[in-house]
């Protein structure tokens, strides 16, 4: 019995140790990779939400793990320091820009599209005139009619040189683009019905480049020269890659949320959060003294091992979150008052200390479990059926509080209250 | 201590009245719908001018906005509510006001489409209706072995009865509350404290049940409101200790905690006082009603 007692100390002492170290910044344990992630709401930034338009889509999860690709890229250029992107509900991608500052240019820079289109030669009837990509006043010769191969068949676009290895002291800088399957098809389809003729890639409505087709391609893959040098080789190649918005979108909603407001939702949440675990201590140590003071300790420990399991996970921390955190503390606490109220009538009975400890947990267990249990059932229920951010924050601190603090309530009291009911200071154990 | 079962026609003619109240002023007040669900933009600003509401109003007037609110939210910060606003309308938007508020800034800005609003009250609805459908599961599962002549199934649904009470008496305290303060709203947070306090309601109510149960086992001869008033004296203090650290918890971030969930602390606080009252007072004297009805009939 005492060893077992002393066996469960150690490994709390230890779980104890590693949560502390843990949960110290910047922690030698953990390393740079964790840390404590902090809610739009807490650090200021922008959120967004994009609608995709997927009702011409074949295979709409792959359209829109595509969409979200794009979203990516685009976003890394802006710089944001931590971006966070989800899908969500089928179709839409919610976008998380924490302490942006030009809300506007970011908006711009992710929702638009560049239109890339091939195109034939027309006749003055059925074309259309455009003007040059580059020089804006140069008005391509001839009419030009568009095609169904479009940015939408590309899977990517290179910068490379051309032409070096055949002796030329200087070698062309080009674009070498690639197509999917049915982009390939299609280019084959168009390079074989317009032979000896010219193909115009055009890209928003400029030409970019209008070579002619010398034999069929079937490889998939064609090849924009006329850059001037490697670094507009370079811009258009990225442009192209931009520019392949996979499906159309739209953004349906969006949330700014000052950083001067997040620095002071934090600082309050945190104040109010110690405040509450302050004052139930000073609760639980009116009424239930030294047990009192050993469920605090419990408390303690609770916090420690919580926060590090936070990290751990890693669980991003909101208002709402932080609230679940706070609730978990009243509700930590919660099995201890229980515990002490059995041991009360236990000992009231006229049972021996260690008796009364023993059957305190023993019997008040039933209700201690599926109280919890009823509320573990909401926070799935929260968790996995509303599924949007701050519930699902709420939700899910909260269930991980109920759980740790089964294991704190329980197992930390009762190894500490059984080992101090052999020692001389048992008399101060009666609650 | 005071008698609980005794005096069952005080707490219920307590109850009863809170819900009819509840219920007269869902219907007059009705619940204040926040954006998330209903779609729209909320602007919270902060200028210095004296006279912003009125300055904000010409503004919008003058981008012949309607129907939109306008409200104080704050020392030199104000509220705006309209509809849904693309990027483009904001930004125009934002110009004008700064062009009539030198000082005009934004401190958030939220605007939700109308197809999330719908999305998100399809999911709430379900929510709640999956988390009472499996409190009532779990409790007659937790309660399976209660002696004769006690059924599960009536602690399953006496537990519940007792939810839907504290449920229905929260909504009418928002409904009250929404209609004298702006930021009290129905949104994804207000949906959260509902199944939270649920849990929490059915938490203390299975801490008597248990010890009925319990005593149950121990005395089979004595009567059933013997047992239940032995049974709720003997948890009176632990119920009103667990709810209380976690009201004291509740309390402390209400009053020091951010402002921006303060409605959502408000209403956690309120359902769980409720929860508590109908823990101690309804669920064990309704169950004690309905065994005593059903024995009558039976004899």
């Amino acid at each position: 019995m005492k060893t077992k007692l002393w066996i469960l100390l150690g490994f709390i002492v230890i779980v104890i140790t590693f949560g502390v170290f843990i949960d110290i910044p910047k922690s030698p344990l953990a390393g740079q990779k964790i840390k404590a992630a902090l809610g739009l709401d807490l650090v200021g930034g922008t959120q967004l939400t994009y609608q995709a338009d997927l009702k011409d889509s074949k295979d709409k999860i792959k359209d829109l793990d595509n969409l979200k690709n794009v979203f990516e890229r685009r976003i890394n250029e802006l710089g944001v320091a931590e971006p966070n992107l989800q899908t969500s509900g089928g179709d839409k991608i919610i976008i998380e820009l924490p302490g942006i500052k030009n809300i506007d240019e970011a908006i711009q820079k992710i929702g638009q599209t560049y239109e890339l289109v091939f195109m034939s030669e027309g006749t003055a009837e059925n074309g259309v005139q455009l003007g040059d990509y580059y020089e804006q006043s140069y008005t391509y010769p001839g009419y030009w009619v568009a095609t169904d191969l479009t940015g939408r068949n590309l899977t990517k676009s290179d910068a490379t040189f051309q032409g070096g290895t055949k002796g030329m002291v200087q070698s062309e800088p080009v674009v070498t683009i690639t197509f999917d399957n049915v982009g390939k098809e299609k280019f084959q389809e168009l390079t074989k019905n317009n032979l000896n003729k010219k193909i115009a890639i055009v890209l928003d409505n400029k030409i970019v480049s209008a070579p002619t087709v010398q034999s069929e391609i079937s490889d998939g893959s064609a090849v924009i020269t006329g850059s001037k040098d490697i670094k507009e080789a370079q811009d258009l190649a990225k442009r192209l890659n931009e520019g392949m918005l996979p499906v159309p979108t739209k953004l349906i909603a969006q949330q700014n949320i000052g950083a001067t407001l997040g620095k002071n939702s934090l600082k309050q949440s945190i104040v109010g959060g110690l405040i509450g675990l302050f004052l139930v201590m000073v609760f639980m140590l009116i009424f239930y003294r030294l047990p009192g003071l050993i469920a605090t300790v419990a408390l303690i420990i609770y916090a420690i091992i919580t926060l590090a399991m936070y990290k751990l996970i890693p669980v991003t921390l909101t208002l709402a979150g932080i609230a679940g955190f706070v609730l978990s503390i009243g509700m930590a606490i919660d099995a201890n008052v229980l515990i002490f109220e059995r041991m009360k009538e236990e000992l009231k009975a006229g049972k021996e200390l260690n008796m009364s400890i023993l059957d305190g947990f023993k019997r008040s267990w039933n209700s201690i479990r599926d109280s919890n249990i009823s509320s573990i059932i909401t926070c799935l229920i929260l968790y996995f059926v509303t599924g949007s951010g701050p519930v699902r924050g709420f939700a899910l601190t909260l269930m991980l509080g109920i759980i740790i603090s089964l294991f704190t309530a329980i197992t930390v009291t009762r190894t500490v209250l059984l080992l101090l009911s052999t020692s001389p200071i048992k008399r101060y154990l009666h609650v | 201590m005071f008698k609980v079962i005794k005096n069952t026609k005080i707490w219920f003619t307590v109850s009863i009245v809170l819900a009819v109240a509840s219920i007269i002023s869902l219907s007059v007040f009705g619940l204040k719908l926040g954006i998330d669900y209903k779609g729209g933009t909320e602007i919270q600003f902060q200028s210095s001018n004296a006279d912003r509401l009125n300055v904000a109003k010409s503004t919008l007037d003058g981008l012949s906005y309607n129907g939109y609110q306008l409200k104080e939210s704050g020392q030199n910060q104000s509220i705006i509510r309209l509809q849904y606003l693309t990027n483009e309308e904001h930004t125009k938007l934002v110009d004008a006001l700064k062009k009539n508020l030198p000082d005009y800034s934004e401190i958030q800005y939220d605007t939700v489409g109308p197809v999330i609003g719908a999305e998100l009250m399809q999911k709430s609805l379900w929510a709640v209706i999956l988390a009472a459908l499996g409190i009532i599961i779990f409790v007659a599962f937790a309660f399976r072995k209660v002696p004769k002549p006690l059924s599960s199934w009536k602690f399953g649904v006496c537990a519940v009865v007792a939810l839907l009470h504290d449920l229905l008496i929260t909504a009418g305290f928002v409904s009250v509350a929404g209609h004298f303060f702006i930021s009290m709203q129905v949104d994804a947070l207000f949906v959260t404290a509902l199944l939270t306090i649920m849990g929490f309601s059915v938490h203390d109510t299975i801490v008597v049940y248990d010890r009925l149960r319990e005593n149950f086992i121990k005395h089979p001869h004595d009567d059933i409101e013997t047992v239940a008033e032995n049974s709720i004296t003997q948890t009176m203090v632990r119920s009103i200790n667990t709810s209380m650290t976690t009201i004291i918890v509740l309390l402390s971030l209400l009053i020091f905690g951010s402002q921006s969930i303060r409605h959502f602390i408000a209403i956690l606080v309120f359902g769980i006082i409720i929860g508590t009252y109908s823990s101690i007072f309804n669920a064990a004297p309704l169950l004690v009603v309905w065994q005593k009805k059903s024995m009558k009939q039976s004899a």
